[in-house]
């Protein structure tokens, strides 16, 4: 057997093993997730639907709207490919230990290359796959397409995710070779401050786009225009689009012609990230290794000046976690880059909403933007408190001894880690929700009764991830991915969903309607809004306490 | 059987490891000690082919490790001090991973993975995944997995970390044993009675320089210093960091 034939016949053993322990122990687990998915899968498939439906209301413009819409969408996951891959290949190649004990094997490095580059293309074709069938299926059911249309698509799929693991594998040899450590923190900055510019722009772009009054032929040869971007005969994602609509069409000499098109170009681009790394993937490993570790400032400084300062009525020991866990959090560039790139985006899109002219919109639909924008922001600061938050105890595990013999209970910090996530959470939350009240032109009326229900979601949000990150802890690991990838992360996020949809589904919901409806009658409107502000806050208060209590009890009895 | 000439290691514009030429003989037992952060890793990590040299070249059995790197691989087994194993596999399934790579075949695979399997007593967790192994018994299969194709060196980075009494003296029993069939073995350790016990030669590293080499004998001489390995090695440290 060869050397990658090796590596992949245990990584299938280890797959396999794994597989059969997760169906051992955590059918929960199992469950939730296939449920999630396929709800996903079900929801991108009615939308799709609907939109082919939508388009198919104009038999004339049919054509050339279903290829505007393929081509933008793979298109943007064309893009998002790239980028995923050279993150996931920096990993998989520079920042894993494996890579280390491979490399002290009799094995070629391009064996090694070779191995981790098909695991990129699997970790990421899967999620591509994903989120393209949906959109295929539905075109395909609303089209009446022949039987090989599906199969066929799927190859196609196959073919077309390695050009971005190509590219993307790559980007990220070339950053290593080129670029040296110190420097990568900066460049993530300006990837990011990169990303977020490009967000800005295309919400510009779209805004510009959006027509004044319903859609007419002249905005859409103005729409074809705009965007033709996409349809740049040099770009694979456009290859797919053509490839998937030859087939479509039964036209199969076409279909194939693009199949034949979109696979040179991805095993020209394999075998160019090959013999890349045959020159540089040493070099480049070698590299990353051979950075000496700068000096920081040490001390408390300036951060803990200002927690004193702000957060003066907490007892001293919490605000002391304060500050460790937002020193940790600062200089951990994974986690300030993920929370950088969520909330930027969103920021970026609720600061264009006058752009986007939603604040001209009738009082009803701005209501509804706003429920949906606080949705959105709620979720988005769910990921952060599940990633980051629930995980913060056990990564405490191997150390806990430093935790274990100081002078401080146990209580103590689990209400420093609550004060950590709930503060940082209550800042980020709180502007985002004010700056889209303040875009969307409402009274400030609607502001409190948001940053209220703000307040309360954050704290049950945090309680609860504190709270069941105590109560299932993993104090073996210190990998935060795989602490969340078990029970109790995967609980973690039902409970913060289920949360959330109480809070924003119900109770944000029926202020929201009572809102628009509030130039009938002001006095029921401000007796809704009295009863909605004082059952946000009890809501949030007993989750808190219920789920700090229940993180409480397990933790003071934990053995270390 | 292992050669340095000339090899220096800059991480930025620090010096790891500077101007270090060694060779260590056929079946020698070689101690390489020093302070933390001498540059004992770094130059173990650069024989095993992990960094490059910035300066200066390393072999292993007459392959140069940066031009004929699975050569050199090919006849040297490495065990780190926090050692590696994959978390879904069991002990076994690694054992059997490692035969393969070293294109140990069929029948003679079977029995080397049982040999080592019996010598390092792994019976009882073999079968088990190694996420549910301690740190010992993890070390206990990576030296197994080492010793499986018979290597011609072995580089060990603190050999005795995490193992049990039992294990230890096991794993220098076969120390001796592996060097007089001719096993060259390089290692790097703070526990300076497992060096004073099989050690041929001992080369203490300060700084990244090469501050002494030779047998302990030779080493008393030259510190001034009778005694334990431990008075010879403080007194050769201090002064070289004076």
């Amino acid at each position: 057997m060869s050397e990658l034939g090796i590596l992949l016949a245990t990584r299938s053993k280890a797959i396999k093993n794994a597989v059969s322990a997760v169906r051992r122990d955590s059918r929960l687990k199992v469950a939730f997730i296939l449920t999630f998915a396929l709800a996903f899968w079900v929801a991108l498939f009615m939308g799709f639907r609907e939109a082919f439906a939508f388009i198919s209301q104009a038999p004339a413009f049919e054509n050339l709207l279903v290829g505007l819409v393929f081509s933008l969408f793979f298109l943007s996951l064309l893009v998002m490919l790239v980028f995923s891959n050279a993150v996931l290949i920096y990993g998989s190649l520079y920042r894993s230990s494996e890579v280390d004990f491979l490399l002290t094997l009799p094995l070629r490095e391009e064996s090694i290359f070779s191995y981790k580059y098909l695991e990129t293309v699997f970790y990421s074709s899967w999620a591509f796959i994903y989120m393209a069938v949906p959109i295929v299926v539905a075109f395909g059911y609303k089209r009446g397409v022949p039987w090989y249309f599906y199969p066929a698509a799927v190859v196609m799929f196959l073919v077309f995710v390695a050009i971005p693991a190509a590219i993307g594998s790559i980007i990220s040899v070339l950053v290593v070779t080129l670029v040296p450590r110190s420097k990568l923190k900066a460049l993530t900055a300006v990837s990011i401050a990169a990303l977020l510019v490009a967000v800005l722009v295309a919400i510009k772009y779209a805004a510009g786009l959006a027509p004044k009054y319903n859609l007419g032929y002249n905005d859409l040869t103005r729409l074809t225009g705009k965007v033709s971007f996409a349809q740049n005969a040099l770009l694979p994602s456009l290859w797919l689009s053509k490839g998937i609509l030859s087939l479509a069409r039964s036209e199969p000499k076409r279909a194939l012609f693009y199949l034949g098109v979109i696979l040179s170009n991805s095993l020209f681009l394999t075998v160019l990230a090959q013999a890349i790394s045959r020159g540089l993937f040493w070099k480049s490993f070698s590299r990353s290794r051979s950075t000496g570790a700068s000096r920081i400032k040490t001390g408390f400084g300036l951060l803990k000046r200002v927690i004193d300062a702000v957060f003066f009525f907490l007892p001293r020991e919490i605000r002391l976690f304060l500050v460790k866990d937002t020193k940790t959090f600062v200089r951990d560039t994974t986690q300030w880059s993920q929370v950088l790139i969520f909330f930027g985006v969103l920021t970026i899109y609720v600061s264009n909403i006058r752009s986007l002219r939603y604040d001209l919109r009738v009082e009803e639909a701005k209501s509804s933007i706003a429920l949906l924008n606080l949705a959105a922001t709620c979720l988005v600061l769910s990921t952060f408190t599940g990633r980051f938050i629930f995980p913060l105890l056990s990564l405490e595990g191997k150390k806990f001894w430093v935790l274990g013999l100081a002078p401080i209970s146990r209580k103590r910090i689990l209400y420093g880690k609550f004060f950590f996530a709930f503060f940082g959470s209550l800042v980020i939350s709180e502007g985002l929700i004010a700056l889209s009240d303040w875009m969307l032109e409402f009274p400030l009326s609607m502001w409190f009764a948001h940053a209220v229900l703000v307040l309360a979601i954050c704290a049950g949000l945090a309680a609860i991830s504190v709270g069941l990150g105590a109560k299932y802890p993993n104090l073996k690991e210190d990998n935060p991915a795989r602490i969340v990838a078990g029970f109790g992360g995967t609980l973690n996020l039902i409970v913060s969903m289920f949360y959330i949809a109480a809070m924003v589904g119900t109770i944000g919901l029926a202020h929201h309607i009572s809102f628009a409806r509030r130039t009938y009658d002001i006095a029921v409107y401000y007796r809704t809004l009295t009863a909605y502000l004082l059952l946000s806050l009890l809501i949030g208060a007993a989750t808190s306490v219920f789920f700090l209590n229940i993180g409480r009890s397990e933790f003071e009895k934990m053995d270390f | 059987m292992i050669s340095l000439k000339n090899v220096s290691k800059y991480f930025g514009k620090k010096c790891a490891v500077r101007d270090l030429n060694l060779e260590v003989e056929p079946g020698e037992v070689f101690a390489f000690l020093g302070p933390n952060g001498a540059g004992k890793t770094t130059t173990i990590k650069m024989i095993t082919g992990l960094l490059r040299p910035t300066e200066g070249a390393v072999s292993v059995c007459g392959y140069d490790v940066a031009k004929q790197a699975v050569l050199s691989k090919s006849t040297m087994s490495y065990v780190p001090d926090q050692p590696y194993l994959y978390d879904k596999l069991t002990g076994r399934e690694f054992l059997k991973f490692i035969a393969d790579l070293y294109r140990l075949e069929g029948d003679l695979a079977e029995f080397k993975v049982q040999q080592m399997v019996d010598t390092f007593e792994l019976d009882e967790f073999a079968d088990q995944l190694a996420e549910s192994y301690s740190h010992g018994m993890k070390q206990r299969v990576v030296m197994a997995a080492a010793m499986l194709h018979d290597p011609r060196v072995l580089v060990i980075d603190e050999p005795m970390v995490g193992l049990d009494p039992r294990s230890s003296r096991a794993v220098m029993n076969i120390f001796r044993e592996r060097s007089k069939a001719g096993t060259t073995i390089f290692m790097s350790t703070h526990t300076l009675s497992v060096a004073e016990d099989v050690a041929d030669r001992v080369g203490i590293i300060d700084k990244g320089d090469l501050v002494a080499l030779g047998t302990i004998d030779q080493l008393r001489i030259r510190s001034r210093v009778e005694g334990r390995l431990e008075d010879v090695f403080l007194a050769i440290t201090e002064g070289a960091g004076v």
